[in-house]
């Protein structure tokens, strides 16, 4: 049994060089008093760990999770236990700074004169001021996971006037369409760990792998009960360790999953009929265009009654509903979708999809077997004396299989899966991870309202946005669209430019595909401010830096959301929210907050109607709706300045499922917890029965394709970026049909697919992990982290040994490092793990140490998925041995 | 009375958030892991896994590291606790060479996070606990046990991976889950008689 | 395959304790039986102030080494420490050999003669027994420090007092045939020098293949041990150059009566057994590899 090869320590050397920085003395104020804090974790985009913060003269001594609160109960993962280094961090900016040369780069002094607040904000003021005048959307507010507290950030930009608030972080994680297309939650699915007994899993994590408390919590507890896991992945990662790990070629998990979609629709496996048949929209009758036959006096969508031996409108009486064949309908000859979904996945066998996804085909029909009798099609379960179907299994995808041209395809594909066992917002099954609440609401058609990513931005030309709204109008986050239309704003029709840049939380150089893009376009906007935590990327291409608190410095409530990873019983039953106490601040620094209300009371948007405040009063979380914050209208005076501490008061006052408690009360408790009853964990709780029929036939996507290419007609325009259209209208299909994502046909040379996986200590550019020199010792000694890593018998073809130095090339980028062979990855995959290197002049050494994985993708369009805007994970790269190194 | 652990190698995920808190608990410098996640590569592929083994001091009944000890520094309670004195280690290192589960480590210089130069407040405060020439080690987080507190280890660990408690005292969790799950020890060969036990391992 | 290391706690200045206690004690031992026998009596003289010199230069070496502040002193009074600790013993016997020592051997130096014994007669006598039969033990008990610990199997090991032992004694020889190289000897007694020295070199070459057989036999840890073991530099430095050598030198000085020839013959002798003796300790000492935690 060998021990996996620990590093050389001189390989990655995890102190960084002094930098001798001298700290103000405590203050002597504080010496002998000791305090604690509640705390909020910002270690990891979640951010939703509860701590308690131990001070001792006047100093942070010890963090430690809340024992009390969910969803961590005093635990908490590495990253969380290393916070206090990302106070203390000598790297930090601590005053405000301007630029006095001209010239920027990443690798270029900025020659900083460090100045007063007033005057800093006097100029970034100015600035904005004259961006408002000629036109607001010349300001581009980039946001990102290095500062998810602000509450103020959206509601200023758009009180400015600009619609351009872009993340710096999505377009390598595109997991949200299908979930808010068949869930009508947001951001997405996840399995509920309570009750599962079979979970499915592919491309993700279910929370071990990249270190999530509370996710680890319910992972531990699932398996400990005895849940089955299969883990269909390129690397055998924690969660594979622990249960049944399939590898399988990277990026070819559609293939995989169109196979077994397949086989459960082809090889005579039961399938939840009722479901089917009532809470879908499989029955429909599809006219032979493609879209819903419509009964011509009301316009609905029809369904077949079998027993009646006619057509009705879905929301008449039926007898028997008819989930298949093909009936002439007002002279249109129309087949039900599930006919012609079923018919289209014949050709997708599991001997099909070996051949692309290496993954045998005895074990796909396996897997798809066991997947549907753990399903118990047909058996309930009681919750607080509801009765729900039970269906104990689950099929969950992610980042790894989305971010593929073709990946929302595999998502949706995966979405099949789980409505043919009728798993939908059940107890053990497939359920969303957004507010807990009626979400399943029927539109006029009778199937499932959408939410956010799966409703259609309207199309407006010229094009108001810069990040590529109109072109994809099922897209997140899309930094890299916006970047290409910055460096070439007439192929993407703009008529205005940018011209200042606030950078807040984000970095879009170092969290993206090829860095050298989004560096060029920041040096082509005129002036660029970045609220600031270290000399990140962003920050050392800025005009001026606004040094802002460090997490635990920035004092925030915030509502307990459903987590990404899973879900499960530590979280049902109660309502949360909960108070971050500040540390004292350490340097000249200030709250995102408050900076955001002084830029906007002197740019004029703070007060009055459509002003900061006004539309703070009438905002709703995205995510939570009314499980959330909602202050309502007229709550805070539009029309006064009100401190961050009125505000928080405010919110927890008013907080729909909240007592009226406010922050004096809060201060006292760390937290509100407000029962509920366990049944409304489940959405299908509040439209039960044939209340709502989920999409199985994808008609809305055809339709926002279809509408899309008529506007383009309508303006007169080709598709922006995209070589050969066909390419993008090929995936408005209502059918997932096999689509090669832009790897598949990669030249040979390029014989294997790089993975990324995020490790435990650097999931997210949250709280600087991988500046963190606690972290750092970790990864740098991490024989599963921080090196890139081939398959044992792949390196011993390529006569490359554990060590050496390589080169990866993809056909986009290139990076180095220094090889780890393993057993535990796929022979055609190469891994990269966690997003370490690039970094600046002036940042942590820590930061430039290691594989930059980012480098080797591509922000083309036409290697995009069409429907997300995701981008490829898994690019075809070579890779040889360094010349002369070792 | 005897102080226990077990850990359950099924539920530990390998996140080294013990390895932290030790850290934050006990202050120490760069290099000196008082509590560890050893990591291995199981098998061949297709049939291969990650393990883990966390790992500090055990405690043990039958300690070859006091055995060793020349000045009397290292010491062992009536609670079962092995301990070292460090007003009187002399830092000869030879209870590190006896302990076989490297649980000890010589403090023979005390350096910081962020580079020499660079002394943190954290480190500052923490720092002044550690003696500088002697020998580090896990203490079951002592200074906590008093309180009715967990080793930090313990109470921070998301897997719920270990249990703490006393071995002697036959209701204790940590008695009942090694007597329900026959945990092992390592290296029992030893006959160092540890205190802290394996499960599923 | 993964990269065998030594443990990396003791280092150079143990080696060097190791090996100057044994020659030392050597020396001591040699010169003390030399003087008994009345043979090179200035040589002897010499030798048995060399003897408690060079542990005590050991003992300071080691004490600089692992010994942190004042701390050390709890070496002397921690008796209790001596029912399990080899290191408080060896520390005992070693101050113990060096006390008796320079009580045996100052009287016969100038500048010491206001001592109230002499070096060959009652209280004097008494002393230099008592450093003698210390003697023995000083090379021992460092095979008794490395070989209580457990965990690596290369020490764990009854061959290493053994061998200690003989290394040691043979370094003390090897010194006694240097200082030959500057005092009045005779042919007889160096001769006697090589005739031990020839023995002890055999018993060591066996007792050293001895120990590497059994270190290579004790596990996949003992296996690792016994491939650093037996490097090149050990098997050609420790084995060829430090013994075999030797012992054709030794054996061709013994077939010769010219007392030039034999000083030299025992001087460069000598030279090679002290460097391979080094060589032997450090050999022991960083080929120490720890059992891994988990399993052997
Ligand atoms: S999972 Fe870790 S980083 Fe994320 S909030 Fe919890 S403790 Fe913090
Ligand atoms: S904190 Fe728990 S799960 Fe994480 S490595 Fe330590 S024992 Fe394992
Ligand atoms: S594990 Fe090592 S340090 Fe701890 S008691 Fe056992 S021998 Fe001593």
């Amino acid at each position: 049994m060998a021990k996996a090869k620990t590093r050389k320590h001189d390989q990655a050397d995890p102190m960084p060089p002094g930098a001798d920085y001298q700290w103000p003395a405590a203050d002597p104020a504080q010496r002998g008093r000791t305090r604690t804090l509640f705390g909020i974790c910002g270690q990891c985009m979640q951010g939703d760990c509860a701590t308690l913060i131990h001070m001792q003269d006047g100093v942070v001594t010890r963090v430690e999770g809340n024992p009390a609160a969910s969803p961590n109960y005093g635990s908490l993962c590495p990253r969380g236990a290393s916070q206090l280094m990302n106070l203390y961090n000598p790297y930090r900016v601590k005053t405000p700074l301007v630029r006095t040369n001209p010239e920027k780069g990443l690798d270029v002094d900025p020659g900083w004169k460090e100045v007063s607040w007033d005057e800093a904000m006097a100029l970034v003021i100015e600035k904005l001021n004259q961006v408002r005048t000629k036109d607001p959307r010349g300001l581009l507010v980039m946001e990102g996971f290095g500062n998810r507290d602000s509450l103020l950030r959206d509601h200023f930009a758009h009180a400015f006037g600009t619609p351009n608030v872009v993340g710096s972080h999505a377009p390598l994680c595109s997991i949200h369409y299908a979930s808010n297309l068949v869930h009508a939650g947001c951001p997405e699915q996840v399995a509920e760990m309570d009750y599962c007994e079979y979970l499915l899993t592919f491309g993700r994590s279910l929370g071990p792998n990249f270190a999530t408390t509370g996710a680890i919590r319910r992972f531990t507890k699932a398996m400990d009960r005895g849940m089955k896991l299969v883990v269909i992945d390129p690397r055998c990662s924690v969660e594979a360790s622990k249960g049944e790990w399939i590898p399988i070629r990277p990026g070819s998990d559609y293939a995989c999953l169109l196979a077994m979609a397949g086989t459960m629709l082809n090889e005579g496996l039961p399938f939840d009929e009722w479901f089917m048949k009532h809470r879908t929209n499989a029955p429909y009758l599809i006219n032979p265009a493609g879209d819903y036959h419509r009964d011509p006096l009301t316009g609905k969508p029809m369904m077949w009654d079998a027993a009646a031996g006619c057509a009705r409108a879905f929301d008449a009486e039926f007898a028997d509903i008819a989930l298949t064949g093909a009936y002439t309908v007002d002279g249109v000859a129309c087949r039900t979708g599930f006919d012609l979904i079923r018919e289209e996945f014949r050709q997708y066998t599991p001997e099909w999809a070996e051949g692309i996804c290496t993954v045998p085909a005895a074990t796909i029909r396996r897997i798809a077997g066991e997947f549907v009798k753990h399903a118990k099609i047909g058996s309930t379960i009681q919750i607080d004396g509801f009765t729900f179907p039970f269906r104990p299994a689950s099929v969950n995808t992610h980042r790894g299989i989305t971010n593929h041209r073709g990946g929302t395809y595999a998502e949706l594909t995966a979405k099949l899966m789980n409505m043919l066992v009728g798993n939908i917002e059940v107890p053990g099954g497939c359920v969303g991870d957004s507010m807990r609440g009626p979400l399943l609401e029927p539109d006029d058609d009778g199937v499932l309202r959408p939410q956010f990513r799966a409703q259609a931005f309207p199309f407006k030309f010229p094009p108001d946005t810069i990040d590529g709204n109109e072109f994809y109008p099922h897209k997140n986050a899309t930094p890299h669209l916006a970047v290409q239309a910055m460096l070439d704003p007439a192929r993407y029709h703009l008529d205005y430019s940018i011209e200042v840049w606030l950078n807040l939380g984000a970095n879009a150089i170092r969290k993206n595909a090829q860095p050298e893009k989004y560096v060029e376009a920041m040096r082509n906007v005129p002036f660029v401010v970045s609220v600031a935590y270290h000399m990140d990327e962003p920050t050392i291409m800025a005009d001026v830096v606004l040094p802002e608190h460090a997490n635990m410095e920035r004092d925030i409530v915030s509502v307990l959301v459903p987590p990404h990873q899973t879900t499960g019983g530590e979280l049902y039953g109660a309502d949360t929210v909960r108070v971050r106490q500040a540390v004292p601040a350490l340097f000249n620094t200030r709250h995102c907050d408050d900076i955001l209300t002084d830029i906007a009371e002197g740019t004029g948007v703070l007060y009055g109607p459509g002003g900061v405040y006004d539309r703070l009063n009438r905002s709703m979380n995205d995510l939570v709706l009314t499980d959330g914050f909602y202050l309502g209208e007229g709550t805070l005076d539009v029309d006064r300045r009100h401190t961050r501490e009125e505000i928080q008061d405010q919110l927890l006052k008013t907080w729909p499922r909240g007592d009226g408690k406010g922050l004096a009360e809060i201060n006292q408790e760390g937290f509100f917890r407000q029962p509920r009853s366990r049944k409304e964990f489940f959405t299908y709780y509040f439209s039960p029965g044939d209340g709502v029929r989920h999409p199985f036939y994808f008609e809305r996507l055809k339709k926002t394709g279809d509408s899309l290419r008529a506007q383009l007609r309508e303006v007169g325009i080709a598709y922006p970026g995209i070589a050969d259209e066909e390419t993008v209208w090929e995936q408005y299909r209502p059918i997932p049909h096999w689509i090669e994502n832009s790897e598949i046909q990669a030249p040979p040379e390029y014989d294997l697919w790089v993975v990324n996986w995020k490790s435990p200590y650097h999931p997210h550019d949250s709280g600087n992990p991988e500046g963190n020199p606690w972290l750092a010792e970790l990864y740098a000694q991490d024989p599963f982290d921080f090196a890139v890593f081939m398959n044992a018998a792949t390196a011993a073809k390529k006569g490359l040994k554990d060590g050496d130095r390589v080169t990866v090339e993809s056909r986009y980028g290139r990076t180095s490092g220094a090889l780890r062979v393993t057993e535990l990855l796929h022979p055609d995959a190469l891994g990269i793990p966690g997003n370490y290197g690039l970094g600046t002049l002036q940042s942590n050494p820590l930061i430039r140490q290691g594989t930059f994985y980012n480098s080797l993708l591509s922000i083309d369009d036409n290697t995009l998925d069409a429907i997300s805007a995701g981008q490829e994970i898994s690019p075809r790269v070579r890779v040889y041995r360094q010349e002369g190194a070792r | 009375m005897r102080y226990g652990m077990a850990i359950d190698l099924k539920k530990c995920v390998g996140c080294n958030a013990c390895t932290v808190a030790c850290r934050m608990e006990n202050g120490t410098p760069p290099g000196i892991l008082l509590c560890q996640v050893e990591k291995y590569e199981v098998g061949t592929y297709p049939a291969a896994r990650m393990d883990f083994l966390p790992r500090a001091c055990m405690h043990c009944a039958e300690p070859p590291c006091l055995e060793v000890c020349p000045t009397g520094a290292t010491y062992q309670r009536e609670d079962g606790l092995v301990l070292v004195d460090p007003r009187k280690c002399m830092g000869c290192r030879y209870c590190v060479l006896a302990c076989p589960y490297e649980a000890r480590h010589p403090l023979r210089r005390i350096e910081n996070y962020y580079g020499p130069g660079t002394v943190t407040p954290w480190e500052e405060k923490k720092h002044k606990t550690l003696t500088k020439g002697t020998v580090q080690k896990c203490t079951f987080c002592a200074h906590r046990l008093g309180d009715g507190r967990q080793p930090a280890c313990v109470e921070v660990c998301p897997a719920n991976a270990r249990c703490f408690g006393d071995l002697d005292d036959p209701e204790s969790d940590v008695s009942r889950v090694v007597a329900r799950q026959g945990g092992s020890v390592l290296k029992a060969e030893l006959g160092t008689c540890p205190s802290v036990y394996y499960l599923n391992s | 395959m993964t990269e065998i290391k030594g443990q990396k706690h003791w280092g150079w200045m143990v080696v060097l304790d190791l090996f100057l206690a044994g020659l030392g004690a050597g020396t001591f031992l040699f010169s003390f039986v030399l003087d008994r026998l009345g043979e090179c009596p200035e040589l002897a003289r010499i030798g048995t102030l060399i003897g408690p010199v060079v542990v005590l230069l050991g003992s300071v070496l080691l004490l600089l080494d692992l010994g942190e502040g004042g701390h050390v002193l709890r070496l002397w009074f921690h008796p209790a420490a001596l029912r399990t600790s080899w290191i408080t013993r060896g520390a005992w016997l070693q101050t113990g050999f060096i006390i008796f020592g320079f009580a045996h051997a100052l009287p016969r130096f100038a500048g010491f003669a206001w001592l109230p014994w002499d070096a060959s007669g009652g209280l004097g006598l008494a002393f230099g027994w008592a450093a003698a039969v210390l003697a023995l033990t000083v090379p021992v008990y460092p095979g008794m420090v490395l070989g209580v610990i457990r965990s690596i199997p290369a020490w764990n090991n009854a061959a290493l007092p053994v061998l200690f032992l003989f290394a040691g004694l043979n370094t003390g020889i090897a010194v006694l045939q240097l200082v030959a190289l500057g005092v009045t000897v005779d042919v007889a007694g160096l001769h006697l020098l090589a005739i031990a020295g020839l023995v002890l070199s055999v018993l060591l070459l066996l007792t050293l293949a001895a120990y590497v057989e059994i270190v290579r036999h004790t596990g996949t840890t003992g296996r690792a041990s016994a491939r650093l073991l037996t490097s090149g530099v050990f098997v050609w430095g420790v084995a060829v150059a430090g013994l075999v050598l030797p012992i054709v030198l030794l054996a061709v000085s013994l077939a010769s009566t010219g007392l030039a020839q034999v000083r030299v013959l025992g001087a460069v002798s000598a030279v090679l057994v002290l460097a391979g003796g080094l060589l032997l300790r450090h050999a022991v000492v960083t080929s120490g590899v720890r059992m891994t935690v988990r399993s052997d």
